[in-house]
C-alpha cells in the first residue's frame, strides 16, 4: 500500500472531541441488553444457585454433573452446532461468490430466491421436508422412479434430516453475511493479480478468499449460535440420538416447573458457548470478524499472542495448499482438454460456480415452491401429491379476521423490531470496530448472549419484567423482546461489513468539508448498504418466526403470526398453515420487486 | 422465587404511562389488546391448545355461556405445556387468562404448588363426572386415549392387538413408531412383556421395574423406524404411510383416519388421560371462571364439543346426546373405556424427572 499515515495518527488531527465521547454510542446498546436482558435473566437463573427452599446451594450443579446425560447431551449439541456451521458456510460461499461477482440486476433476482425460506414459518417449512424426505415422500418417488435405488433412501429421521432441515433454515442468513462483505471487495484486485501471473485458482486463493474472511467469520459466528438453540428441527427431522440441551430445558422449566434445574442448564449452555466464543476470539475472532481494522492491525504493537501467531500461520499455509491444489487442478484439466486460444481460463470455473450454485439455491427454494401446490390440495394434512384443487385454505385465512391481523401485527412488529435493532446494533457495531474499547470481549459476549440463553428462559425473565411495567400483552413489549433477540444480528452483521471498509474514506470525505452527517449519509452508508439491508432482514426475520417470546408476552387477541399458526397446528399441521405461507411469500417478494422498481425508476 | 414486586393488576392508565415514558406516540400500541374491551361488558379470557380445541370450546362453551351469561368469552392459544406462564401471572398477579385448559397431570402439580383457585364442587353437572376426573382445582372436558394404531390394509385379517403384538416383529413384521418420551412409553414396554395393565404402575414404582422397561425396550429398539415427538408428528406419520404401527394418542389417529388414512386402533391395553379446565390463583374473575368451570361440566355442552373434537367427554350423560356412528370412535364409549386405564397421575408427580432423564439416557445409548 501507498503511504498513507495511518488512522492511529491522522486521527489526532481531525477529532476534536475526547477520546471517551466517542465510545458512547455503544451505550444504548448496553443499557438496553442490561435491562431488559441480563438483570431479568440473571434473576432467573439465579434460581439455579438455589436450593427448594430458597437457601443458597449448589445442588442443580451437583446434580447436573453427576449425571452423565446432560454433559452427553450438551456435546450432542455443541457437535450438531458445528457441523451445521461447517456445511452451511461450504454451502453458502459458492452462492455468495456468485452473487457478489455478478451484474446488480441478476444478483436481486437471485436473492429473491436465497431469500425464501426466510418467508414461510419454521413450522412450515420442518412439515414441508417431513413430506419431501419421508418413505414415501417426494425425493424418495424420483429416486425409485430414475432406478438410482430400490430401497428408500434414509434421508430423515436420522442425523442427515437434522443437517437439512437446520442447514436449510440457516444458509440464507450465511449467504446475505457474507455478500455484504464480498460486495465490498474490489474486483480489479483479482484483475491486478492475474496481470501478475496468478492463474484463476492462486488469484481466487491468495486475493478474494483471505478479503472475503470477516464475513465467512460473522456468518460462522452467527450460524452456530443460533445452532446451539434449535430444538424442533432434530426433533421432529431427526433420530432418537440427535438430542439438544434446548428441549431438556424447555422440559425442565415448562413440563415440570423446575426453573433451578432449567437455569442450571442454562448456564452450562452459557458458560460454554462463552467459553467457545472467547477462544474463538483469540485465535480468529477479533481480527477476522471485526476488532481493529486493518491498518491498525498490521500496524499493531508486536505484542500479539503466540496463539494469535499460530493460527495466523496455519490459515496462511492452509491458504497456500488449497491455491497450489487448484491450479494443479486446472493444470491437470488443460492437459486432458486441451485448452483453445479464445477460451480464457476464468470462464470455466465461472461455469462450475454457476452450476454448484444454482444446485444450492435450488435447495433453498424447492420447499417453498412444494408449499404453494399443497396450499390448494382438498386433503387436511400436508401431503403429496396435492388433492384435487381447493381455494378453500385461502378462504378460511382470507374470512378470518384473525389470521389478517396476525399478518398484519407480524409484519408491524417485524418491521418495528428491525427499526429499533438497526437504531441500537449499527452506532455499536461502529464503535465495536473502531474504537479501542475496555472489555470488547465482555461487551460481545453480552451482545451475543441472547441467541444462546434459550428463548423460554427469556421469554419467562421478560414476564416478570414486564408485569412490573405494565408491558404484558402489549405490542410494545413484543417489540422489545424481539429486539433483545434480533440485535446481535445487526450487530455482527455490520461488524464484519465494516472491517473490510476503509475508514480513510471518512477522513477523505471530512478533510474535503463534509461534516459527520455528511460523511455517513454520503460516504459510509452508501458502502455499507449490503451489510445494513442483510441486518435490517436478520432483525425483521427473527421477529417474524419468533413463537416463544410471542407466547408469553402477547396477550390473547394480539397474535403474531407464528402463535396462530403454532395454535392452528395443534393437532395436525394443516394446508391453512402452507395457504398462509403462500401469501406471505407472494407478499413480500412483490414487496420487494416493487420497492426494487421504484428505487430503478428514481436512480434513472 | 423471582419477585419484581407487586401489583395487582395492570389497568389501562399504567399501560399509556408507559408508553408515554417509552416516547411511544400510539398509546393503542402499548395497550394490552384484551384489556382494550374491558371496559363495556365483561370479558372471561380461556386460554386453550388451539386448533379443534379453540373452535370446538367456541361452539360447544363460549358462545352459549355468551348467551346465558351475558359474558363474553376470548379463546387464547397457549403454549404446549402452560405451568410456566401460570406460575408466573400469579407470582406477578398478571392475569392474561383467567381460565386455563390443562393436562390433568398439570393441574395436579399446578394445584399442589398452590397456584389454581378451587372450582365451584357444587354444581349438579359437576357431581355427575367420575371422580377420577376431577378435583377441587379442575375438571375434565375430554378424556383422550393412546392406544395402538395400524394400518388396516397391512394387516388383513390378522391385525396386531396388544403390545405384546406390537413387540412381536416376526409375526407382525412392517414400521413401527413409538414416541421419544419418559412417560407413555415405559407403559407400553413394560406391557409388552407381560406386565398386566392393572400392575404397571406398581411393577414401574421401583429402579427393578425400570430395569424391566428398558430390558423391554431393548429387543424392540432396531425395530422402532421413527420416534415421535410432537403429537402432530403422529398424524402426519400415519396419513403419510410412513409407519405400519403406532403408539399415538387417539385424538391425533382419528384426525389422519378422518381424512382417509387406511387406520384402525386397537383399543386393548390403551390408557387415558384427561384434560379439563381450571382457575388461575388470586385471579379478580374468578367468581365468575367458576360459573365458566360449572358449565363445561354440562352433558349436552360435552356431546357438542365431540362434534369438532374427538375426544371422549368426561360427563358420561354426554353419550345421550351423541350420534352412535361417532360414539364409538370415542375413548370414554362403554366399549372402548372398558379396555382402558386410567394413567396414575401422582405416579408420574414422583417419577417424571427421573424417568424422562433414564429414558434421554436409553435412547441415546442405541
Amino acid at each position: 500500500m501507498i503511504a498513507i499515515p495511518k488512522p492511529s495518527e491522522q486521527q489526532r488531527v481531525y477529532r476534536r472531541r475526547p477520546e471517551w465521547t466517542q465510545a458512547l454510542p455503544i451505550l444504548p446498546v448496553i443499557l438496553f441488553l442490561a435491562i431488559v436482558f441480563l438483570i431479568p435473566v440473571l434473576q432467573l437463573l439465579r434460581l439455579s444457585f438455589l436450593d427448594a427452599d430458597g437457601a443458597p446451594s449448589l445442588q442443580h450443579y451437583a446434580k447436573l454433573f453427576s449425571t452423565p446425560l446432560y454433559v452427553r447431551v450438551l456435546s450432542i449439541t455443541f457437535k450438531v452446532a458445528l457441523w451445521t456451521t461447517l456445511i452451511s458456510l461450504a454451502a453458502s460461499y459458492p452462492i455468495a461468490y456468485l452473487l457478489a461477482t455478478t451484474t446488480d440486476r441478476y444478483r436481486a433476482h437471485l436473492l429473491l430466491w436465497i431469500l425464501m425460506p426466510f418467508w414461510t414459518s419454521f413450522l412450515v417449512r420442518t412439515f414441508a421436508w417431513i413430506v419431501l424426505l419421508g418413505r414415501k415422500g417426494v425425493i424418495n418417488e424420483v429416486i425409485q422412479a430414475a432406478g438410482l435405488s430400490d430401497a428408500p433412501a434414509e434421508i430423515i429421521y436420522n442425523f442427515i434430516g437434522v443437517m437439512i432441515g437446520m442447514c436449510h433454515t440457516l444458509m440464507p442468513m450465511a449467504v446475505l453475511a457474507m455478500l455484504s462483505v464480498m460486495q465490498n471487495i474490489d474486483t480489479n484486485l483479482l484483475k491486478a493479480a492475474s496481470t501478475l501471473g496468478a492463474r484463476g485458482g492462486q488469484a481466487f486463493w491468495r486475493v478474494y478468499f483471505p478479503l472475503s474472511m470477516p464475513g465467512v467469520a460473522a456468518a460462522g459466528l452467527l450460524v452456530f449460535i443460533t445452532a446451539l438453540g434449535f430444538f424442533i428441527i432434530p426433533a421432529l427431522l431427526g433420530g432418537p440420538r440427535d438430542m439438544m440441551i434446548a428441549q431438556l430445558i424447555i422440559f425442565q422449566v415448562e413440563e415440570l416447573l423446575n426453573w433451578g434445574f432449567g437455569g442450571a442448564l442454562g448456564v452450562l449452555l452459557l458458560a460454554t458457548a462463552i467459553i467457545v466464543f472467547y477462544l474463538y476470539d483469540r485465535m480468529l475472532g477479533m481480527s477476522t470478524l471485526a476488532g481493529s481494522t486493518p491498518a491498525a492491525d498490521r500496524g499493531g504493537n508486536g505484542a500479539r499472542s503466540p496463539l494469535v501467531r499460530f493460527s495466523t500461520w496455519v490459515g496462511g499455509q492452509v491458504i497456500a495448499a488449497l491455491a497450489w491444489a487448484s491450479s494443479a487442478m486446472g493444470a491437470a484439466i488443460d492437459r486432458v482438454v486441451p485448452r483453445s486460444d479464445h477460451r480464457p481460463p476464468r470462464a470455466d470455473s465461472r461455469i462450475v460456480v454457476r452450476i454448484v450454485a444454482g444446485l444450492l439455491i435450488a435447495f433453498l427454494a424447492v420447499p417453498s415452491f412444494f408449499v404453494i401446490p399443497v396450499s390448494f390440495t382438498e386433503g387436511e394434512f400436508i401431503e403429496w401429491p396435492p388433492r384435487g384443487f381447493t381455494w378453500r385454505w385461502y378462504e378460511q385465512v382470507m374470512q378470518s379476521p384473525i389470521w389478517q391481523a396476525a399478518m398484519f401485527r407480524s409484519v408491524t412488529v417485524g418491521l418495528l423490531t428491525a427499526v429499533l435493532s438497526m437504531l441500537i446494533g449499527v452506532p455499536a457495531a461502529f464503535v465495536l470496530v473502531r474504537r479501542r474499547l475496555p472489555a470488547r470481549t465482555a461487551i460481545m459476549a453480552l451482545i451475543l448472549s441472547p441467541l444462546i440463553v434459550p428463548n423460554i428462559i427469556i421469554a419467562v425473565a421478560l414476564f416478570y419484567l414486564y408485569a412490573r411495567l405494565g408491558l404484558v400483552g402489549t405490542s410494545l413489549g413484543l417489540v422489545i423482546g424481539h429486539t433483545v433477540l434480533a440485535v446481535p444480528f445487526v450487530v455482527v452483521t455490520v461488524m464484519a461489513v465494516l472491517r473490510t471498509y476503509d475508514e480513510r474514506l471518512d477522513q477523505a470525505a471530512s478533510s474535503l468539508g463534509a461534516n459527520r452527517i455528511a460523511t455517513l449519509r454520503l460516504v459510509t452508508f452508501p458502502l455499507i448498504k449490503a451489510g445494513m439491508i442483510a441486518s435490517f432482514l436478520f432483525a425483521f426475520v427473527k421477529s417474524f418466526d419468533e413463537l416463544t417470546v410471542a407466547l408469553f408476552v402477547t396477550g390473547g387477541l394480539a397474535t403474531t403470526l407464528p402463535k396462530q399458526m403454532w395454535a392452528d397446528a395443534a393437532l395436525k399441521v394443516n394446508p391453512t398453515l402452507t395457504a398462509v405461507s403462500t401469501i406471505m411469500l407472494l407478499v413480500v417478494t412483490g414487496a420487494i420487486l416493487l420497492a426494487e422498481h421504484l428505487s430503478r425508476r428514481t436512480a434513472r | 422465587m423471582i419477585t419484581f414486586g407487586r401489583r395487582n393488576s395492570i389497568n389501562r392508565r399504567t399501560a399509556i404511562r408507559t408508553a408515554a415514558g417509552a416516547g411511544i406516540g400510539a398509546a393503542a400500541f402499548a395497550t394490552p389488546a384484551i384489556w382494550r374491551g374491558a371496559l363495556g361488558a365483561e370479558r372471561l379470557v380461556v386460554a386453550d391448545p388451539g386448533g379443534p380445541y379453540s373452535t370446538g370450546f367456541l361452539e360447544a362453551f363460549h358462545k352459549p355461556f355468551a348467551q346465558l351469561t351475558g359474558v363474553e368469552v376470548v379463546s387464547v392459544a397457549r403454549s404446549a405445556a402452560p405451568t410456566a406462564q401460570v406460575k408466573a401471572m400469579t407470582e406477578t398477579k398478571t392475569y392474561q387468562w383467567d381460565v386455563v385448559y390443562l393436562a390433568f397431570a398439570e393441574g395436579d402439580l399446578l394445584g399442589s404448588l398452590g397456584l389454581l383457585d378451587t372450582i365451584d364442587t357444587g354444581g349438579a353437572d359437576y357431581s355427575e363426572i367420575p371422580d377420577s376426573l376431577k378435583t377441587k382445582y379442575y375438571s375434565a372436558t375430554d378424556v383422550f386415549a393412546t392406544n395402538l394404531a395400524y394400518n388396516r390394509d397391512k394387516y388383513k385379517g390378522n391385525p396386531p392387538r396388544t403390545w405384546a403384538d406390537f413387540w412381536n416383529v416376526e409375526k407382525f413384521p412392517g414400521r413401527r413408531s413409538l414416541r421419544k418420551r419418559g412417560y407413555d412409553t415405559p407403559e407400553v414396554a413394560l406391557m409388552a412383556d407381560g406386565v398386566p395393565p392393572k400392575d404397571v404402575y406398581k411393577v414401574m414404582d421401583s429402579q427393578a421395574g425400570w430395569d424391566r422397561v428398558f430390558k423391554s425396550l431393548d429387543r424392540l429398539r432396531k425395530h422402532v423406524n421413527v420416534w415421535w415427538d410432537q403429537g402432530s408428528q403422529a398424524s402426519q406419520l400415519i396419513k403419510s404411510g410412513e409407519v405400519d404401527m403406532i403408539a399415538s394418542y387417539a385424538v391425533r389417529t382419528m384426525a389422519a383416519i378422518d381424512d382417509g388414512a387406511p387406520f384402525e386402533m386397537a383399543w386393548d391395553q390403551g390408557f387415558y388421560d384427561h384434560g379439563g379446565v381450571a382457575i388461575v390463583k388470586g385471579n379478580p374473575k374468578a367468581d365468575l371462571a367458576r360459573k365458566y368451570v360449572a358449565f363445561t361440566a354440562n352433558a349436552e355442552r360435552q356431546a357438542a364439543l365431540t362434534k369438532i373434537l374427538k375426544a371422549g367427554p368426561s360427563n358420561p350423560g354426554a353419550y345421550k346426546h351423541i350420534d352412535p356412528a361417532l360414539a364409538k370412535v370415542l375413548p370414554t364409549y362403554p366399549e372402548n373405556f372398558k379396555h382402558l386405564f386410567q394413567v396414575d397421575t401422582p405416579f408420574w408427580a414422583k417419577w417424571k424427572a427421573k424417568s424422562t432423564e433414564m429414558m434421554n439416557e436409553w435412547l441415546l445409548k442405541g
